[in-house]
Formats: structure tokens, sequence, C-alpha cells
């Protein structure tokens, strides 16, 4: 039987998150992502290799090493992807918000 | 203190620039200072947890800044530079804005803050980034969305607990 693998499935696992997270800052090469955990080289590779089968990486070659980094494309399908970049601002101005009434108080 | 003011973001497909506007409960004076003095910012513009720090400051027309975020342990996260284009008090600010560190330099941005004043006090803050290309423009986006990815993560927990309700 085929397994399905869609976004929801892949991000459902806390290790997967915690390889996007990773990835999502810096590309990494599979050896750098699995030195990260403690699980065995074998099982991080299987889960970067369903993130790729989803589509949440993208893949560049640099000789002979591999390269894998967040492909925020995908997450656009499944989320607002204005919604972190607003939700960042929102908390600025929120601080400022109570710097505003500290200020105004004096 | 919470207000019920409301942040929108305007960023429409395929436009180099993008827009930001927010109420704020405060003359805008006030608002104003707070963009354009640094002892104010470093209060409030980096995250929780995350330290502002000024490299150089000097908010006056053709003056220049550059602040970096950095952790506890003084490790940089970004630092962004920029110079004072026009600052007219109370009304507004322009400025530039760049990312330092990039592999490629150039990749700057424009910055026009304006300050309203609304009814009771208020003030209507609107903040106009233009880009140089679209590329850069989506990637200013997803650099919130790259470190706002916990957010999304608690967005799609929600998904997926009410997909699954609906599967069943």
């Amino acid at each position: 039987m085929e397994m399905r693998r869609d976004v929801f499935q892949a991000i459902a696992d806390p290790t997967r998150r915690a390889i996007l997270g990773l990835v999502a800052l810096q590309a990494m090469t599979p050896g750098a992502i699995a030195e990260k955990f403690d699980s065995s080289r074998q099982t991080i590779s299987k889960h970067i290799q369903i993130l790729n089968e989803c589509e949440l990486l993208n893949q560049t070659q640099s000789g002979r090493a591999i390269y894998y980094h967040f492909n925020p494309k995908k997450m656009k399908e499944v989320a607002d992807w204005l919604a972190p970049f607003t939700e960042m601002w929102e908390d600025r101005f929120n601080r400022l918000d109570k710097v505003l009434t500290k200020l105004k108080s004096k | 203190m919470t207000t019920n003011n409301k942040t929108q973001v305007i960023a429409e497909a395929d436009k180099q620039e993008l827009l930001i506007v927010r109420d704020f409960d405060a003359p805008r004076e006030l608002v104003f200072k707070a963009f354009s003095t640094p002892e104010i910012m470093v209060q409030f513009h980096a995250p929780v947890g995350i330290n502002m720090k000024f490299n150089y400051a000097d908010y006056k027309n053709g003056g220049s800044y550059s602040w970096s975020h950095s952790d506890n342990d003084g490790n940089i996260f970004c630092t962004f530079k920029g110079v004072i284009h026009e600052i007219i008090s109370p009304e507004r600010i322009i400025q530039t804005s760049e990312l330092e560190g990039l592999p490629e330099g150039g990749h700057v941005v424009l910055e026009a803050f304006t300050f309203e004043t609304l009814p009771a006090a208020k003030t209507k803050l609107t903040m106009q980034a233009v880009c140089r290309s679209v590329a850069d423009r989506d990637a200013m986006v997803a650099e919130g969305f790259e470190s706002g990815l916990v957010i999304i993560f608690e967005q799609l927990d929600e998904l997926i607990k009410s997909g699954l309700k609906q599967a069943r």
C-alpha cells in the first residue's frame, strides 16, 4: 500500500518540525542535520526524505554534497504566508503600546 | 494594557512594495518620537529574549543609523544600517534600510513612515517599504516567515486538529 505523504503528515512529527526549523535558518547537509539529533543517521535520513517528498525542502548540489533548505513556497499553500510577518509586527507594536503608555504618564 | 488596534500588512503579489498600517492610542508626537529615538526603539523593536543595540544613530536629515539584534550571550543575529533621507517631526521619516552580511550587497529598502493624527489623540502609522525587486520584497516577508515558523506550526496544529475532526 502506498503511504499518503502530504504536508500535514510531514509536519505532524516533532522531529521533522525541528529539522524544518534548522534548515529554515540555513542550508544544511544531511550529515550536519543528523548531528543535531540523538536519533540515528538513518532515522533522520528517513525524516529528510519525507520532507523532501512533500516539497518542504529545496535541494542544492555543491560538489558532492547535497544541501537542504526550507521551501517556504510549499508552506504558503497551507498557511497564510503573510501571517507570521504580520504577527512579528503586531508583536512589536504591542510592546510599543506599553512603551507609549509609560511615556504618556510621564 | 492591551489595545484593540490591529496591524494590517498589505503585500500584493508581484509588487515591490509592502505596507504596514497600525493605529496607536497616543499623540503622533509620541509615536514619531518612538521611531526616531534609539533609547525608545530598543525597548520595543526586538522580539522577547533578543536585545537591540545601536551601533550608531543620528536621526536628522542626512543622518544615519545602524543597529543589531543579539541574544544574551552577545551572538549577533542581524545588523541593519541605513541613512535618513528626510525627517520631519512629527509627520514622517524617510530612510533606507539594508541587512548587512548578505552574500550580495545592494538589497536596500526604502522605508517611509507616515504619522497621521486621528480623533481622540490617536495616531495612524503607515510604513511603506519599497524594495528593488519583487524577489527582495518576498524575501523580506519570508524573513518574518522563517522566524515565525513557530506561529505557523501552531496555526497548522489547529488546522490538523480540525482536519482530523472532519475526516472522522
